[in-house]
């Protein structure tokens, strides 16, 4: 008799299934909104990587980009930047990643030809990734990318108020060592204020989605 | 009855023929476009073992670059990492894939440009004594997530 299901019985469960379902669906909504508007204006949207309320403004840094210009916090200023850490000798994730941040960059800026945004890879690898050699790798990639590295050990560099790792390891032979590194990427305001983390591993949709998110939640706080 | 028989024998026998006598297979070969200041090449490919024990891939070679290293990628704390592998496993009646982020051939110094579309032969040498040539060719990353034919 218990396991014995009736027309009747079957419509009803069917019924209770669609209201159930109704109320989770309507929760769910409920909660969603909730998460952008209580509070007020500067409720931390629920976006991974994001550093808010507190986003970290970045100190005075000079660097040298892949012309031989210098590239301070001031370049950092009036437009938003995608950060990424690497070096041109690592075959395998850094040209992985620079290949994802060239469709994102693409795709954003075929959305809004006018969108102030900037790609910089920096170099981990000082030594190895002469201007020229950045020069070639960077615009590989995409013409507009900016390849920077630090090579007056005396200027203030990114790397150290970012929390950069980058280790050097022994390869098979002398000239093909590695470089471990932080495998984020990293979004910096308008402002020059390092807002979000995205963490590895990357996938094209879901950052750009993040980025998206955050460029408009920023935006709104002035 | 014996007609059943026979088809399942002729199919058996024809599907051995079509996997190949050495069981090992190697496809999918493919190497990363460099850009032009890099040297260094990565390559990643997939490779069947049918056996029932595991085999090693313990050695790469080519004639068009100095070296083939086997690595393997990693993230760690958020930090990104590579070290050289003196082989990589392929479990007993398993597949295996080189790709992005993971396993990977790190070939040293071509001998001569390799732009897009160029084919690279190479050669596998595995630790039951397999032997597989096949060509892997060059291509250009676009940043699209990899799928495994």
């Amino acid at each position: 008799m218990l396991y014995t299901v009736r027309p009747m019985n079957k419509r009803h469960i069917i019924i209770t299934l669609f209201v159930v379902g109704c109320m989770a669906l309507g929760a769910g909504a409920g909660l969603y909104t909730s998460g952008y508007h209580a509070g007020g204006q500067a409720a931390k949207p629920e976006i991974r990587g994001l550093l808010w309320p507190n986003p970290r403004a970045l100190g005075d840094f000079r660097l040298t980009d892949h012309r031989g210009n210098p590239f301070t916090r001031d370049d950092l200023r009036g437009k938003w930047s995608l950060l990424f850490f690497g070096f041109t000798h690592c075959p395998d994730v850094c040209p992985t990643t620079l290949a994802k941040m060239e469709r994102i960059y693409t795709s954003l800026k075929h959305e809004n030809p006018a969108h102030e945004l900037q790609v910089l890879f920096v170099s981990v690898d000082p030594d190895r990734d002469t201007p020229d050699a950045l020069s070639q790798y960077v615009r590989y990639f995409n013409e507009e990318f900016i390849g920077l590295g630090n090579y007056d050990k005396q200027a203030r560099g990114l790397r150290e108020q970012m929390g950069i790792v980058s280790v050097r390891t022994e390869g098979s032979s002398p000239e093909n060592y590695q470089v471990d590194h932080t495998a984020s990427v990293f979004i910096v305001d308008p402002q020059a204020r390092w807002v979000v983390i995205l963490s590895a591993p990357h996938e094209v949709a879901d950052m750009t989605e993040r980025y998206i998110a955050i460029k408009k939640f920023i935006s709104q706080q002035g | 009855m014996r007609h059943l028989f026979l088809t399942v024998l002729i199919l058996l026998t024809a599907s051995t023929n079509v996997f190949g006598e050495n069981g090992l297979q190697a496809d999918n070969a493919r190497l990363h476009e460099a850009p032009p200041s890099v040297s260094v090449h990565a390559g990643y490919l997939d490779i069947n073992n049918p056996h029932p024990e595991p085999v090693d891939l313990i050695a790469v070679s080519s004639p068009v670059f100095e070296y083939i290293e086997i690595h393997l990628s990693s993230v760690e704390d958020g930090v990104a990492r590579m070290r050289q592998q003196k082989k990589i496993t392929i479990p007993a009646n398993s597949s295996l894939s080189l790709s992005p982020g993971e396993y990977h051939l790190m070939l040293f110094n071509n001998s001569q440009p390799l732009p897009a579309g160029s084919e690279v032969p190479l050669e596998l040498l595995f630790s039951n004594g397999e032997i597989i040539p096949l060509t892997a060719n060059v291509i250009r990353q676009d940043g699209t997530h990899e799928h495994h034919h």
